[in-house]
């Protein structure tokens, strides 16, 4: 199926990232229903001209908060994650949890480089380094890793998803690939407000979901045509997820380390 | 008048640069002419007999690529030195250089003491090869980089000059992950000034004020807190003013606006003082800012002619308004007198884009860091006698 014009990605303003579009997305083959979830079917193909238009913001960005910004953290701040990483395995080694270096000062440098480049996080935004095992098909970019089970909304799945622009909705912010490896996301281009015309499109008859999860759910299994788009993030690279939602899941294909992923979310307080 | 004494001689071996910066200020960039044996011997021989040459000075090759000409061209000026530096100042070898036309025999050259290096080069690709180019468009940062390899292979040390531009402002992070990933220890930042030919400076753009004062918070705060410190210029020179009360004095001028603190030789022999930058240059109501020739004119006569006494009139008078008008004059001395020319079109007056950016906000910056860190020290040590 065509893809809808929805979502959009860019590089975010202040940010200089190495490579261009056309290999940095593949276009899936559309969905499987795979254990109780969805996930994407296994091939990839680059992206045509018209899907890469659908796709890309060009600049000057207009609105941002509508688009996928993607960034890149420095090195000084790649390295401060793995030295973290090293003090708290040789803490944990010895037994003495309690003089791991907080990983809230890690966090509050990135968010101070964020800050800077105008890309800042949200107040009281959460934290959280996820490592995962690379041969999983996919990983989690959700709130709650713990029920993950394939492609999921960035959005509460209890959330309406009609509310989704609104601060006190919880949400995934964005995501930093931490892994020296280059890894990828799989998304599904459309906010939830698109997800929700689409399935009425489909299908007119079916009353509309009113949450989020049950909307993504929705969509998933009713437009398994619909193609998934790969998105690849180079080492420390991330992306500030656009306002309004989206389905999606990190996807390691063929790494060979651990999958490392410091997902940020806001509103879960 | 006692003139000097010299603390800064700018000799221009040779106008050409085998790149083409598009920020660049030299006006003859393409001209091939190189100062000859003749030329330097008099250069050399003028300077030691105008009695500026009083205290060690420096020696700096600049103004055009120096290493476009050969190894053999340096070694014949520390004979000259040597010959006419009777009473034998220390005088340090500075050298300005893109880096580009490095080998083995400028590393061996530049191994010898007395020497000092300075690099060119404005960062990571995407910003270094925006402007700093060839003359077919083409980004010279990977000769830049094999350059600094090579002077690291010989244990050559370095200060790295970055210039800053609009687009640098958004990027602290990015240079200083350059400057460690290429072991670069010292950096100087100079911004993109309005002279001569180079009528105009992205810095020019509205609010660049506070992203220029954003993007010096950072970049400190990423080279002190670094291991060991990254050592910036700007901040160590800032410190310096605001920690000494040299300046206070109402004669005090800083080496560019001092008359013959600077003298600045280009490769036929024409001089000037203050500013490099004035050199080869001439306006409407100066003339040329050349005061003379060193095969033709003694400093005694040049200091009585009046178009040495109206350049300092007025450069005067613009150091005299920056006392009076300005909060930074104890800490700065008054302007460039070259930025003030291209910028204001007189001497006699007063801010420019590099006070304003260079200047005030590096002084701001670095008093804010000073007055934190008592802060903090005062509060730690409270906590220790408690």
């Amino acid at each position: 199926m065509t893809l809808l014009p929805g979502c959009r990605f860019a590089v975010a303003p202040h940010f200089h990232l190495p490579g261009d579009w056309s290999s940095r997305l593949l276009i899936g083959a559309g969905i499987a229903e795979a254990d109780g979830g969805f996930i994407p079917r296994s091939s990839w193909r680059p992206p045509t001209a018209a899907e890469l238009s659908v796709l890309v913001e060009p600049p000057p960005l207009a609105n941002l908060e509508d688009v996928g910004c993607l960034f890149l953290l420095p090195q000084h701040l790649r390295a401060e994650w793995w030295q973290w990483l090293e003090r708290t395995h040789e803490s944990n080694k010895a037994g003495a949890q309690s003089a791991q270096a907080p990983f809230s000062n890690l966090a509050q440098r990135i968010g101070e480089f964020l800050a800077f480049k105008q890309l800042a996080v949200p107040d009281g935004a959460r934290w959280d380094a996820v490592i995962s095992d690379p041969m999983q098909l996919l990983t989690p970019w959700c709130l709650d890793g713990r029920r993950f089970g394939g492609l999921r909304c960035s959005v509460a799945p209890w959330a309406s998803w009609a509310v989704t622009a609104e601060p006190p909705c919880p949400c995934l912010w964005g995501g930093i690939n931490l892994g020296e490896e280059p890894t990828s996301l799989v998304v599904i281009n459309l906010p939830l407000a698109k997800l929700a015309a689409e399935c009425r499109r489909r299908f007119p008859e079916r009353p509309t979901p009113a949450t989020a999860g049950e909307l993504a759910e929705r969509f998933l299994s009713d437009c398994p045509d619909y193609a998934p788009v790969r998105l690849l993030l180079g080492a420390g690279e991330g992306v500030r997820l656009p306002r309004g939602g989206m389905i999606l899941a990190g996807y390691p294909g063929g790494k060979a380390e651990p999958e490392m992923v410091l997902l940020i979310s806001r509103g879960t307080n | 008048m006692l003139a000097g004494p010299l603390e800064l001689l700018v000799l221009q071996p040779t106008p050409f640069c085998n790149i083409d910066c598009s920020y660049c200020y030299l006006p003859n960039r393409q001209s091939t002419h190189r100062m000859s044996r003749e030329v330097l011997d008099q250069t050399l021989r003028w300077v030691f007999a105008s009695g500026l040459a009083r205290v060690p000075f420096v020696l700096l090759w600049h103004a055009g690529e120096p290493l476009v000409l050969p190894v053999g061209f340096y070694e014949m000026a520390d004979d000259l030195l040597l010959r006419h530096n009777e009473i034998g100042l220390p005088v340090l070898q500075s050298f300005q250089t893109n880096a580009t036309l490095l080998n083995a025999d400028w590393c061996r050259f530049f191994q010898r003491p007395n020497v000092h290096l300075g690099v060119s080069v404005d960062g990571p690709g995407f910003l270094h090869d925006r402007c700093r180019r060839t003359r077919q468009g083409q980004g010279t940062l990977d000769r830049v980089l094999r350059g600094i390899e090579l002077l690291h292979e010989h244990g050559i040390p370095f200060q790295v000059i970055t210039v800053l531009t609009a687009e640098s402002l958004d990027y602290p992070d990015e240079l200083f992950d350059f400057y460690q990933a290429h072991r670069i220890s010292s950096v100087a930042f100079n911004v993109e000034e309005i002279e001569g030919p180079h009528t105009a400076s992205s810095l020019q753009r509205a609010g660049t004020a506070e992203r220029f004062r954003r993007f010096v918070q950072r970049f400190l705060s990423l080279a002190l807190a670094a291991d060991p410190p990254l050592q910036v210029r700007e901040f160590e020179q800032a410190a310096a003013s605001l920690l000494s009360a040299r300046r206070h004095g109402p004669d005090t001028r800083t080496q560019e606006n001092k008359p013959w603190a600077i003298v600045n030789v280009d490769c036929a022999g024409n001089f000037s003082t203050y500013s490099p930058e004035l050199l080869g240059l001439t306006s409407p109501r100066h003339g040329s800012f050349a005061l003379g020739n060193v095969a033709t004119h003694s400093l005694p006569a040049v200091l009585n002619a009046p178009a040495f006494l109206a350049l300092e009139a007025e450069i005067g008078q613009g150091v005299d308004l920056c006392r009076a008008q300005c909060r930074h004059f104890p800490f700065c001395g008054g302007g460039s007198p070259g930025n003030k020319f291209f910028e204001n079109g007189t001497f006699a007056s007063t801010e420019t884009l590099c006070c304003r950016l260079h200047k005030k906000v590096c002084l701001d910056v670095t008093l804010e860091l000073l007055e934190s860190h008592t802060a903090q020290a005062a509060v730690e040590r409270e906590r220790a006698l408690t």
